[in-house]
């Protein structure tokens, strides 16, 4: 069977399976989201969806607070771990690009009145519709100083459009680094293994505290490669940015690849210690929190 | 039309699509307006099927639609709610006011067959999701054809707008005055 056939049925099987996946209840929920005894802390929600606390500001990441995207098609394994109104006023949401998994608009809904700005990459403010919060769009290496907070987009690579059918306009997507009172944050998105980027934003930025590193899905690899890391590739690109810490995402949260189950984070876990990074690659469940720099 | 008038139409469409970006914000985001592409004009080719009633026979048809100009209500404040020909789904689905073209062609077997074309306004609602789960459209307008009159139209539309159920009614077309269109629409 020729290579694209292939992919386009593996295609629909995913989507049909996607669709009979049941949500189950997180074993870890998020009560207090906010850490007072924390520099620099996150909150694993699922997928890429993580609260990040640098002091006294938070950002949440492409959250999708919801049990099911994509018009109701995709339901989450694991249902969401925070009751939105426990959320904290969010200084910035970080939208990485347009796929229903990364910009939910049904949680966006749940939270608008927490927001105080939302980033965007170049061109992704088309398919936001008129929330009541502020809303930026960032075009590569564009940095703004938020009340002190500096947000840059950085490359990565990914896809940008949103309905396929879109392709032919809709090529915003963007990784995010965030810089607070000292400390560094690095969030991609999505992002397929470049070299080249994360050497830049290495030496851009010097030094980063933090890596949230998405490590699936893994297979089919002949088409993943291209626009998704697994986790040895996620490991590599630890390296080349030259992270403190590294928290692996975007894993075990939907029924989004040919993957058997804890495949990414068991690989990683493995590859990890390998590699002799266990103490600096921490593995969260949804719902967990870590303290990654304390008071 | 002299030249004046059409230097006067060209400034006033620019002005159309320029002002409210200059107005909306001193930091302008990037709003690219996409051009009409190859892909998109073959996309437009794809007919949406229908079938009507009310005539002496139940008529089968194929219409295709085009918005030359469309108001979005819905989209985010620091862009332009202009578009022209293509209309990116959120922008439509999130809440717009739009003119439309629809050619049609209806065939009723031992009835005969007509083409003819639909204009008139189209609103679209958000229902779900800011519209790209669910919207609802009214519409209201004109047939022109071998046959004139008015027609009255409402549908929903799910998937960010892509595929819908539109029922229209226009009380003085004979072949088919009531038609149910299983509608298709590629942006």
């Amino acid at each position: 069977m020729r290579p694209k056939r292939t992919l386009l049925l593996a295609a629909l099987a995913l989507f049909a399976l996607a669709a009979c996946v049941t949500t189950v209840s997180p074993a870890h929920r998020i009560v207090h989201a906010e850490r007072p005894e924390a520099r620099l802390a996150v909150s694993w929600i699922g997928h890429a969806s993580t609260l990040v606390q640098m002091d006294d500001r938070f950002i949440l990441t492409d959250p999708v607070l919801v049990d099911t995207i994509g018009s109701g098609v995709s339901h989450r394994k694991v249902g969401v771990p925070i009751d939105p109104a426990d959320l904290p006023p969010l200084d910035a949401v970080l939208i990485s690009h347009m796929h229903y998994d990364h910009l939910s608009l049904d949680s966006l809904s749940k939270i608008e009145h927490k927001v105080r700005r939302l980033y965007t990459p170049e061109g992704g403010l088309v398919y936001l519709t008129n929330f009541s919060f502020d809303a930026v769009d960032l075009a590569r290496w564009e940095t703004v100083n938020d009340r002190g907070m500096e947000i840059t987009a950085v490359p990565v690579k990914h896809l940008g459009y949103r309905y396929i059918l879109d392709q032919a306009w809709m090529h915003a997507f963007t990784g995010y680094v965030v810089r607070y009172h000292g400390l560094t944050v690095y969030f991609p998105g999505d992002t397929a293994y470049d070299k080249v980027d994360f050497a830049e934003t290495r030496r851009r930025f010097g030094h980063i505290d933090l890596a949230l590193l998405p490590i699936a899905p893994i297979h089919p690899r002949g088409w993943m490669e291209r626009v998704h890391m697994d986790p040895r590739e996620a490991l590599d690109a630890f390296a080349d940015l030259g992270a403190d810490r590294m928290i692996p995402i975007h894993f075990d949260t939907f029924f989004d690849s040919l993957d058997s189950p804890h495949e990414a984070r068991d690989t990683l876990i493995r590859l990890a210690r390998e590699r002799g990074l266990s103490d600096r690659v921490t593995v969260l469940a949804i719902g967990e929190q870590h303290v990654v720099i304390p008071r | 039309m002299s030249v004046a008038r059409r230097s006067a139409l060209v400034a006033g469409v620019c002005l159309l699509f320029a002002a409210p970006r200059a107005l909306a914000s001193a930091d302008v985001p990037y709003d690219p307006h996409p051009p009409p592409t190859l892909a998109w004009t073959l996309a437009q080719l794809v007919p949406s099927p229908e079938v009507g009633v009310g005539g002496p026979h139940v008529a089968g048809g194929m219409r295709w639609q085009l918005t030359p100009l469309l108001y979005s209500f819905g989209m985010y404040r620091k862009l332009s709610p202009w578009r022209a020909f293509v209309v990116e789904p959120l922008t439509r689905q999130s809440g717009s006011v739009e003119l439309f073209f629809s050619p049609e062609y209806l065939s009723a077997p031992g009835g005969g067959d007509e083409w003819l074309a639909r204009m008139g306004v189209h609103a679209t609602f958000p229902v779900l999701e800011r519209g790209e789960k669910l919207a609802f459209t009214l519409g209201a307008g004109a047939h022109l054809g071998a046959e004139t009159g008015a027609v009255f139209e409402a549908g929903v539309s799910v998937f960010a707008g892509v595929a819908g159920l539109f029922f229209s009614y226009a009380p003085r077309l004979t072949i088919a005055p009531a038609t149910l269109m299983l509608r298709v629409r590629i942006f």
